[in-house]
């Protein structure tokens, strides 16, 4: 008889999948040799990823990224500055933020992220005249669109 | 009794949910450890790849390094940690940001194409740097 990889238990609920060879209903079953575990805190739950366009260029004070739906929580972001290059997409950024490389000028642009239960919010940077790199960085902000590469993880 | 696990119908949806601690499987919030509302990560490829690097009077040159791996039809997410071998063997994470003599440095920019990691030549301190990557089945770009 094979080795079952399947294992469901009413009370407590649990699901346990173990992988080829590996007994599914053994209590004693190695984290290794699993493929998924409802025990466990996270299996791989993306709320939202993807490339998307920021348009900060009116000067609005921040912009919006909506969840599909209401998570209840504030999840884990992950977010880069990246630009299409040469048939690749290049990331710059450090997260949380912005960072941009000009033609003629190098210049950062920190633009806060935050996450609620339902979006994300960008920040647009605060103008700041005794910094003239983020004057600059701010400048080249408004007058281009970025791009961001997001993934907000269900964890 | 907040349920462990929830198969069926949801406000109109058919799928299933495994729900997180303290959380209700066949409630509408909350974390899931299983959600069929949204994606999930799914693993395509993952490994580690080492720069080769030679003196060059003031730090060390790492040449460009290209990992491969089987195609995708898509550009898809990765992660990439950074390692720097015989220092602190810390991993850097995210992509983006280096270490050179106690400062950060933004030079290493990798690209991501639909077969390949590519990560441009750059300079460092240390001698040896690694990469350890993950690819997942999951696409950045439509």
């Amino acid at each position: 008889m094979a080795t079952p990889r399947l294992f469901i238990n009413g009370n407590p609920g649990r699901i346990v999948l173990s992988k080829s060879g590996y007994d599914a209903t053994s209590p004693s079953l190695a984290e290794g040799n699993k493929i998924f575990d409802s025990d466990w805190l996270f299996s791989g739950v993306v709320v939202l990823q993807g490339l998307i366009q920021t348009s900060l260029s009116s000067g609005s004070g921040s912009f919006t990224i909506p969840f599909p739906k209401e998570l209840g929580y504030e999840p884990s972001v992950m977010a880069y500055y990246a630009e299409a290059s040469a048939g690749g997409l290049r990331l710059v950024t450090v997260q949380p933020a912005f960072y941009w490389l000009g033609t003629s000028i190098t210049s950062r642009v920190y633009a806060p992220i935050r996450a609620y239960s339902n979006r994300l919010e960008v920040t647009y940077p605060a103008y700041n005249s005794a910094d003239p790199v983020l004057q600059n960085g701010e400048n080249v902000f408004r007058n281009y669109r970025a791009s961001m590469l997001v993934t907000v993880l269900g964890v | 009794m907040a349920a462990k696990v929830y198969i069926g119908k949801k406000n109109g949806r058919m799928g299933a949910w495994v729900a997180g601690p303290g959380v209700d499987a066949a409630g509408e919030t909350g974390r899931m450890i299983l959600d069929s509302d949204l994606d999930h990560l799914k693993l395509h490829q993952s490994g580690r790849a080492v720069t080769t690097s030679e003196w060059a009077g003031s730090q060390y040159i790492h040449f460009a390094l290209t990992i491969n791996f089987t195609a995708l039809a898509y550009q898809p997410l990765i992660f990439l940690g950074i390692e720097f071998i015989g220092a602190t063997n810390a991993i850097s994470y995210p992509p983006g940001i280096g270490y050179v003599s106690g400062d950060l440095f933004a030079d290493i920019q990798p690209k991501i194409f639909s077969d390949r990691i590519e990560i441009a030549q750059f300079y460092s301190d240390v001698e040896h740097v690694g990469f350890a990557y993950h690819v997942f089945e999951n696409r950045l770009t439509p």
